[in-house]
């Protein structure tokens, strides 16, 4: 219940030469669940603290509904956090760190424990209700943190890792619960993460940065279809997509490692209009539209290339074949049918109807 | 190898039984001392064993004819109002050093670390100047208020707050804590194993302290123990060495007590992160 914008936000830590964020430019309408995603570092955090009050703003506003809260206390915010390193109350019970926020607000006692045994029902802490965090397994107390915030009806609930610590199956349960738990509360979630998976399954929007910049916001469609930039293409997905530096000549790209595949007239099109013609430029290719069966080296003859597989898995439904034509190595996506054992040599069609191509210098995607 | 470190325990251990029998025997012999006449105990027989057993000592200095209750009342008072002051100024001097951003924190950082260096000796006369020119000689305040703050413990509440853990405070923050109250509901209580060894260490100065009282303090009725065990020794009828060792042994009693109590949070290592 509450429209955030943060308009030109910049962070710098006292005593660090670098801004740890860069320019953060963004509208969040009511009820969205939005995902800030990018590696260790890159100012996540950072910025969920600027929006959470706990760190000052080094330039630029924030605005919460229309106001600008950049010296709102955190109390004042009507907000519930998850922090990244839990953050418990070590002499109090979990039921007690629960409720803490709850008796703060002078909500009546039965309605507390009514919430609280409701949130560990659903976290599955039913049973550690009187223990301290200390008896807890780190899970657990990732738990709790996540109970702490939950009972609260807060107008924005801001999430920083909070299932980094819990093994893949409880993570995979605890997703849902809290997609299930955003549609049932229908409050903004700002939600931090650097495995991009959680980012694409649960985000409305994502926010991708690096190294303290936005490098894109856009629905995970669009940050997976439509990358803005090397960074993003690279990032998102996985396998992660493979780049080729090839150089562009007539209507071919290819380098002296013996890489040659024909670009279909649309691309070369866009290519040519922006002067990349008998330059070097960075083929994008994502692992899935590298093929292997028959059918695809008849549809794309054109570019198909010799290939030897290094490194093969077998996942099931499909096998990643890690390979390298040349001295350039990639990997392709396959059906599991088409398993190829290490040291086999295969021919691989790339469908150059879905690559992408970046600036060599800016890695920018050339569109 | 193992040979050679057995017989180093061994002496080791030997080394430390008589160190303890040579620091415990002057206790024990007190203890004794207070049950015995006066007759008995300058007699010159080291025996610990009283041969006449009374409680004679004991009756008296806690009678009327002395004003021995009255001075234990006193040192209770002041060590204990002492103490509670000093524990919150320390404590929260101890937190602004630490946490909050004010200007010039660093220069009155290193002003408090300077000023530990100046001897309390030379205090004294000053202290004693100024309590004259605000009235206060002859009071409580007097033993009160100089010492109400302790920069040792300043210094060691600041280094305890520098490794509490932030974000702890940041969630009560969340939780709808505002600064002040964060600290007394969340920082304080989880500061107890360091405030109570504080007070500890405080106390037990009040407690003890002899200069100051000898100099501030002058009508026998505000006496603090310290200062009336002495009487017992500067008596023109000669020392009254019975009534001394049964004043000494009450007096160390609240020590041993207050001691009991907090030894529990000496010893307790907190997890103070809710991590493992
Ligand atoms: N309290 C701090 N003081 C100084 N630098 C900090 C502080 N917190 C984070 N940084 C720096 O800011 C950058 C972003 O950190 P952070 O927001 O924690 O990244 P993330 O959460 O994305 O991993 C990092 O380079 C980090 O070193
Ligand atoms: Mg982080």
């Amino acid at each position: 219940m509450v429209e955030i914008k943060l308009d030109h936000i910049y962070k710098k830590y006292k005593g660090n030469e670098k801004y740890s964020v860069t320019d953060f430019n963004m509208d969040i309408p009511d009820e969205e669940f939005v995902v800030f995603v990018g590696p260790s570092g890159c100012g996540k955090t950072t910025t969920l603290r600027m929006v959470a009050g706990l760190e000052t703003i080094t330039k630029g506003d924030l605005y919460m509904n229309g106001q600008v809260v950049n010296k709102v206390q955190p109390k004042d915010r009507d907000i519930a956090m998850v922090f990244q390193n839990y953050a418990l109350y070590p002499n109090m019970t979990v039921a007690d760190n629960m409720g803490f926020g709850l008796k703060i607000r002078k909500t009546p006692r039965n309605e507390i424990k009514k919430r609280v045994t409701d949130a560990a029902q659903i976290l599955g802490l039913s049973d550690y209700l009187e223990r301290k965090p200390g008896a807890l397994s780190g899970g657990q107390r990732q738990r709790v943190a996540l109970g702490r915030a939950i009972v609260r009806d807060a107008s924005l609930f801001l999430l920083d890792e909070p299932l980094s610590n819990l093994d893949a199956k409880l993570r995979v349960d605890m997703r849902t619960k809290i997609a299930q738990l955003h549609q049932r509360l229908q409050t903004n979630m700002i939600y931090v993460t650097h495995d991009q998976v959680e980012a694409m399954t649960m985000a409305d929007r994502i926010v991708i940065m690096n190294d303290g910049k936005v490098q894109q916001i856009g629905t995970p469609d669009d940050l997976y279809n439509k990358p803005a930039n090397q960074f993003v293409a690279g990032f998102i997905g996985s396998p992660s997509m493979n780049f080729f530096d090839v150089h562009l000549h007539d209507n071919r790209v290819s380098n002296e490692k013996g890489f040659d595949v024909e670009v279909p007239e649309g691309r070369l099109k866009i290519l040519r209009e922006q002067g990349y013609l008998d330059k070097d430029v960075t083929l994008g290719m994502r692992p899935e539209d590298i093929h292997t069966e028959q059918v695809a080296l008849e549809t794309f003859p054109n570019a198909v290339v010799n290939a030897q597989v290094v490194v093969s898995e077998f996942l099931g439904t499909d096998s990643n074949l890690y390979s390298k034509t040349g001295d350039t190595e990639f990997v392709a996506q396959v059906n599991a049918r088409d398993f190829h054992k290490p040291g086999e040599n295969v021919q691989m069609a790339f469908e150059m109807s879905k690559a992408h191509f970046f600036d060599k210098e800016s890695g920018a995607t050339i569109e | 190898m193992t040979e050679k470190s057995r017989i180093l325990k061994i002496i080791l251990y030997i080394v430390l039984i008589a160190y303890a029998i040579i620091t415990l025997y002057p206790f024990l012999w007190a203890l004794a001392a207070s049950f015995k006449p006066l007759k008995e105990i300058v007699s010159g027989n080291p025996a610990l064993m009283p041969q006449h057993f009374t409680l004679d000592n004991y009756k008296y200095i806690t009678g009327t004819s002395s004003l021995f209750t009255k001075w234990f009342m006193n040192s209770v008072i002041v060590s204990i109002i002492g103490t509670v002051v000093n524990l919150f100024l320390n404590t929260m001097a101890g937190y602004a050093l630490a946490r909050l951003n004010f200007p010039g924190r660093q220069k009155i950082y290193y002003t408090f670390l300077a000023l530990m260096m100046v001897p309390a000796q030379v205090l004294l006369i000053p202290n004693y100047l100024i309590l004259m020119n605000l009235g206060m000689l002859d009071t409580f305040s007097s033993l009160i208020l100089p010492a109400a703050i302790n920069i040792g413990n300043i210094f060691m509440m600041r280094q305890f707050f520098l490794s509490f853990p932030m974000d702890v405070e940041e969630a009560a923050e969340i939780d709808g804590l505002g600064r002040i109250a964060t600290f007394f509901r969340i920082v304080m209580p989880l500061a107890r194993p360091s405030i109570a060894t504080q007070a500890i260490f405080v106390f037990m100065g009040f407690w003890n302290n002899f200069m100051q009282p000898m100099l501030y303090i002058s009508t026998p009725k505000k006496y603090t123990l310290t200062l009336g065990l002495q009487t017992f020794t500067s008596q023109a009828t000669g020392v009254r060495w019975d009534h001394t060792m049964a004043a000494s042994i009450i007096s160390i009693v609240p020590i041993i007590i207050l001691y009991i109590i907090f030894n529990g949070y000496f010893l307790q290592g907190v997890r103070m992160d809710g991590e493992k």
